[in-house]
This record gives structure tokens, C-alpha cells and sequence, in this order.
């Protein structure tokens, strides 16, 4: 098992521009990429600039939904240091003003990009001109996914109304939690407790943030306000996509509370999305010209009204930046 | 007289060795112990701690082991000889099945965890000193007091016609509250329940099915809370009335019915909503429905059970 911390976690703790969005899930098949897509469109169409990126390193294919399947730089020309600068691997799509920085599927061992190039990409990323940065998530909870994720001061999670997806949602806003505590434990004797590493053996993992709080305040109370102040800060805004009965769409508030009773964090639901077929037709055909016909109903539609509180709410939820 | 021996006559309410403190005494009972009486860690064997520890552990004085240990405390801060007796206490308790042995405060605070760390740590901020008291105090005592006297009469010895009592200083957080007073530690579980009253006078009450959200669970009661949205509930009728409870399970098709007695009730202003706030003791709890009120308690603790608790609970009508 990775361990959830390391001695160069602290020098991760990138906090990048409050524009920045990304967009989790921890389930694959939920619909994240197409969230992302119909995000940026209409946040294009508001007149603002975004950058669209591929946040999956290990399945890199947005450029593909974007209708370009081969591009010709991306992600990976930046690690290995084939182009110098992150602006450099911006190509235009066929939405305005939105750009994308394509991920690269070439090397498999850039799948986990190792921590100097972790941090690499999140400075060159802190650097971009842009209004908004939406990060495509992939799925699961590998370190990557959730280093992004706690690197973006508003951080969304999509999920779809079944259990699955539900379960997975959970699971990763909880391992991007552990994960952002760990950092603090690392240089402590508590180093390892999230995980069952080092000198704590699997039955002593805490349960809830409540056990935590309570190993920290009994061993290491000098690091409480830290702890206290990440938990506290920690937000997540969820997108419940593919929602077929309106009444689905309390199932978000099994997140809600689950957050709330175990890992004491908050989060609000953003909007939910509804089932549309023509989605599915465009995820098979990919034809562009589709894309847009579908604005005026379905779910494109109803992104409308998330992106466009993104704008007029800019508040980061995460008070980490 | 050996360390050991003089160890284990204090522990055991001998009280000759108490007239050797004065105030100027140092307020940390292991300090005490070793400047006053010559009794620390390097004095006395491991051999002869754990025996002395089993000893007290067999007759069911588990403040006195613990106090042993406290005492015993001054060189091995970290507790690296010491919280292994403790972590073996801990791992017992945590077996054994609940029971009313929970006079014993003190205990009952250090055990209300498994982790032997946390523990230890509770164990090392407690001040115990010693604090003579009145044999009549020894029926009612305070909330703060931890009493740990011998169930034999007063001794002739004992100064001052005195009981020995152990207290703790500045170490229980809100050792106020009537929550300390519990002899169940209660889990939040946040869902519905359904409560009449019993034998109420007025008929109107009698027959009206109230739903309140619990708050919180052990084997011995609950914790519930309702908006009285008519005004119909007066806190100062409700104390002392039986009612009939409906826990809703989520996960079962028949309900667990039960009676109980609500033993305090409270009114509360939240955001501008009278809040009916009140404990209910069970009575007649059959075993099958402890244990299913346990189950639920030991589901509840785990996020993935509350998870899917609440998954079915969203669901039922989709």
C-alpha cells in the first residue's frame, strides 16, 4: 500500500490560484470529463478564459472527446522537458476562449509522475494567465488524483445516484482528507497513523476525524491547531450527474452527512445534472458539432447554471489558498 | 517496611503513611510518592509491579491499578515498563461485556478508549492527590471526586476519623456535566424515533404519535429532540413520564418497540424553534432489543455502515 504521507509531502503543499477547479470522483464512469467539458463551454461562453486540463495521467483521452485524437504536445512534452514552458502545450478547441493542456498516454511510467515532477507541473500550473483552471480528474485515489485535488481550492466531486459511485465519491473525498492530514504527521510520532505505516499496526487506525483529533490532542497536542485547521478548511462541492427521478437528488445528502458525522468537513451540493441520452451519442461518436445543438436542453443545460455560479460565487469553499 | 509493601498499603486505604504528607508536599501524586514515602520506579521490580498490578485487577480495583501505575509514573513519562499493564487492562475491559462496575469514574474515563496511548496520556495529565473527606460524603460524591475507599468502616488509624479519597485536579474536561455521571458511553445516532405518551391524562396527548430525531444511543437510553411545533409538550410534565418508543431500523422490517422513562427534559431556543431536548432511561428492554440497539451503536461507528444506512434510507421510495 502507498503510504498517505512522505517526508516531501510538506514541499507539495502547493496552494494553487483560486480560480482553480478540480474535478474528482474517485469512480470512473460517472461522467467527470463531460462535467469538465460542459463546464468549461460555458464558462467560455461567459466570456472567460479556461484551461481545460487533463488531469488523468495514467488515461489521458479529453483531447480525444475534444475531437482532437492525436495531439501533438502535451503534458508529457512537459515533463520531459520537450517544451520548456506549460504554455506551450495550450492548444484551442472548438469551444471559445477555452484551451487545453492535453495529457499525454506515451510513456506509462508518466502515469505516476514522481514528486519533483508533481510539483512541477503545479508551479507551471500556478503561473498560467487564465481565469479559470478546471483539472480533469482520473479515477480512483491514486497520490496524483489527490494531490491535484487538495492542491485546488474549490474541489468538486461528481458522482452519479448509485451506490457505487456514492461509495467511491466517499472514499476518495476521504483519502484526499487522510492525505492532507498525513502531510501534517509526517515529521511527528504520528507519522503513519492514517495508514497503518511505521509504528501503528492496522487496528489502531483511527475510524473517524473525531479518533484522530483524539490521538492528536493525547500524543501531539502542539500539532492540534493544524490539524483542526485543515480538517476545518477542507470543503468539497458535489455534482450529481446523470440524475434520472428529481428525487435522486438526495442522495447527495448521503455524502453530506457521512462528511459531516466522520470526517467533520462540509460540503454543499452544486447542482445536479440530469440523464441525457444525447450525451451518451455524443461520448460515442465525439462529433463536435453535436456538442453545442444540445445547449439550449438536457444536461448541458443544466451545467449552465453550475458554471455560472461559479462565476458569481467565487468564494473558494477551501480556505486553503 | 518494603516499597512494594508500602505501595500497596496505601492503595489499599492504609492511612498511617497519609500523616507523612504536609502541604508543602509536591501536588503530583507520583512526586509525592517518591520524595516523601522513597517510593518510585527504581525501588520496586517489574516482577513486583505487575504482581501488585494483577493483584488489584483480580479483586476488581482497577482505580487502584490504575493509581499504581500513575504512582509508579515519575521515571517512565513516555510509560514505555508501564503501558503495557495498562494496554492489558484495556484489552480486557474492552472484552469483557458491559457492566455496572462503572463507579469507578476514573476507570470509566480512561476505559471509555481501546487505544493504550491515549490512555496512558489521560493517565500522565491526571493529578491525583489525596483529599481527606467526611464518611458522609462517601454516599454522595461529587461529580468530581473520585472516591476510591475501602468498603470497611472507618479505621481507627485513619487521621482525623477520615475516609482515604482520591481526586482528580483540573484533569476531566467538564466533569460537571451530568454526562460524566453516565455509566454508558452514548453514540450520536442521528435518525428517527417515534414516542407516545403512556397514561397520559389528557387524551388528546395520550394518542398523539410524536416523531423526534435521536441524538444519541447507548443500551441504557437515549438521547431525543423534537420541535413541538403546537406547543402541546410542557418540559416540567414530560420529567418522570413513561412513554412508548419506536426506533425505525432502517435495515429491519419490524420496528424495536420498547418503554421508557424520561428521566430530564429541557427547553431550547435553536435558530428561532422551541427545541424539546430530553434523556429517556429503557425499561423492560428484552434482550433482543439491547442487542439490536447495540448493533446499531456498533454500526453507527463505522462511516461505511452509516454510509449504506443512509443509502437505504434515501432509496426506500425511489
Amino acid at each position: 500500500m502507498e503510504p498517505l504521507g512522505h517526508k516531501n509531502d510538506q514541499s507539495l503543499s502547493v496552494e494553487l490560484p483560486r480560480q482553480t477547479i478540480s474535478i474528482g470522483g474517485g469512480k470512473g464512469g460517472v461522467g467527470k470529463s463531460l462535467v469538465a467539458i460542459s463546464l468549461a463551454y460555458w464558462l467560455g461562453r461567459l466570456k472567460k478564459r479556461v484551461i481545460l486540463m487533463d488531469g488523468d495521467f495514467g488515461g489521458a483521452n479529453l483531447h480525444t472527446m475534444l475531437g482532437n485524437r492525436m495531439p501533438e504536445v502535451t503534458l508529457e512534452d512537459f515533463l520531459l522537458r520537450r517544451v520548456e514552458n506549460l504554455e506551450e502545450v495550450l492548444q484551442e478547441t472548438f469551444m471559445p476562449n477555452v484551451s487545453l493542456l492535453a495529457g499525454g498516454m506515451d510513456i506509462p511510467s508518466l502515469a505516476n509522475p514522481n514528486f519533483s515532477r508533481k510539483t512541477r507541473i503545479l508551479r507551471a500550473i500556478d503561473k498560467l494567465d487564465t481565469d479559470f483552471l478546471l483539472v480533469d480528474l482520473g479515477a480512483g485515489t491514486n497520490l496524483t488524483a489527490l494531490d491535484f485535488f487538495l492542491a485546488s481550492p474549490r474541489k468538486i466531486v461528481v458522482l452519479r445516484p448509485q451506490p457505487t459511485s456514492v461509495q467511491n465519491a466517499y472514499g476518495f473525498i476521504k483519502a484526499a482528507l487522510y492525505r492532507k492530514i498525513s502531510r501534517i504527521l509526517w515529521p511527528t510520532p504520528l507519522r503513519g497513523l492514517l495508514d497503518g505505516s511505521g509504528d501503528h499496526p492496522d487496528e489502531s487506525i483511527p475510524r473517524s476525524v473525531e479518533e484522530i483529533f483524539e490521538e492528536v490532542s493525547s500524543e501531539i497536542p502542539e500539532s492540534l491547531p493544524a490539524i483542526t485547521q485543515a480538517v476545518e478548511s477542507f470543503h468539497v462541492d458535489i455534482i450529481l450527474n446523470m440524475v434520472r427521478d428529481p428525487r435522486e437528488k438526495r442522495i447527495a445528502e448521503v455524502i453530506h452527512e457521512v462528511c459531516r458525522q466522520h470526517l467533520q468537513i462540509g460540503s454543499t451540493t452544486l447542482g445536479s445534472i440530469p440523464f441525457d441520452m444525447s450525451c451518451e451519442r455524443w461520448a460515442t461518436r465525439m462529433n463536435q458539432g453535436t456538442f453545442a445543438q444540445n445547449a439550449q436542453d438536457g444536461a448541458l443545460k443544466s451545467a449552465y447554471q453550475i458554471a455560472y455560479n461559479l462565476i458569481t460565487q467565487p468564494e473558494a469553499r477551501d480556505a486553503a489558498a | 517496611m518494603s516499597p512494594r509493601d508500602k505501595l500497596k498499603r496505601v492503595l489499599e486505604g492504609r492511612f498511617e503513611i497519609l500523616d507523612l504528607f504536609s502541604d508543602s508536599s509536591p501536588g503530583n501524586i507520583s512526586d509525592r510518592f517518591s520524595s516523601v514515602i522513597g517510593i518510585d520506579r527504581e525501588s520496586i521490580s517489574d516482577d513486583e509491579v505487575k504482581e501488585l498490578f494483577e493483584h488489584f485487577i483480580s479483586e476488581g480495583s482497577i482505580l487502584r491499578a490504575l493509581t499504581l501505575l500513575k504512582i509508579l509514573s515519575l521515571n517512565d513519562r513516555e510509560g514505555n515498563d508501564l503501558a503495557p499493564l495498562l494496554a492489558s487492562l484495556l484489552e480486557r475491559e474492552a472484552l469483557s461485556d458491559i457492566r455496572p462496575a462503572t463507579v469507578d469514574l476514573l476507570a470509566t474515563k480512561l476505559l471509555g478508549t481501546n487505544r493504550p496511548s491515549v490512555a496512558w496520556n489521560n493517565l500522565m495529565k491526571t493529578s491525583l492527590i489525596f483529599q481527606a473527606a467526611s464518611a458522609g460524603e462517601v454516599d454522595k460524591p461529587q461529580s468530581d471526586w473520585l472516591v476510591c475507599h475501602d468498603e470497611t468502616p472507618i479505621q481507627p488509624d485513619a487521621p482525623h476519623g477520615m475516609l482515604l479519597y482520591l481526586r482528580i485536579v483540573n484533569s476531566l474536561p467538564d466533569s460537571s456535566s451530568p454526562v460524566w455521571n453516565r455509566k454508558n458511553t452514548r453514540t450520536k445516532v442521528p435518525m428517527p424515533v417515534y414516542f407516545s405518551l403512556v397514561g397520559h391524562p389528557d387524551s388528546n396527548l395520550k394518542f398523539q404519535k410524536y416523531e423526534a430525531a435521536l441524538v444519541d444511543l447507548s443500551p441504557m437510553g437515549m438521547g431525543l429532540q423534537l420541535v413541538d411545533l403546537y406547543g402541546c409538550l410542557k418540559p416540567a410534565e414530560l420529567k418522570d413520564r413513561r412513554i412508548r418508543l419506536e426506533i425505525v431500523l432502517p435495515s429491519r422490517k419490524d420496528n424495536v418497540h420498547t418503554f421508557a422513562t424520561i428521566m430530564w427534559c429541557k427547553e431550547e431556543e435553536v435558530r428561532g424553534r422551541k427545541m424539546i431536548r430530553f434523556g429517556a432511561k429503557f425499561q423492560e428492554a428484552i434482550p433482543e432489543q439491547v442487542a439490536v440497539i447495540q448493533q446499531l451503536i456498533k454500526q453507527r461507528k463505522r462511516d461505511q455502515q452509516l454510509l449504506w444506512s443512509l443509502w437505504d434510507t434515501k432509496t426506500t421510495n425511489l
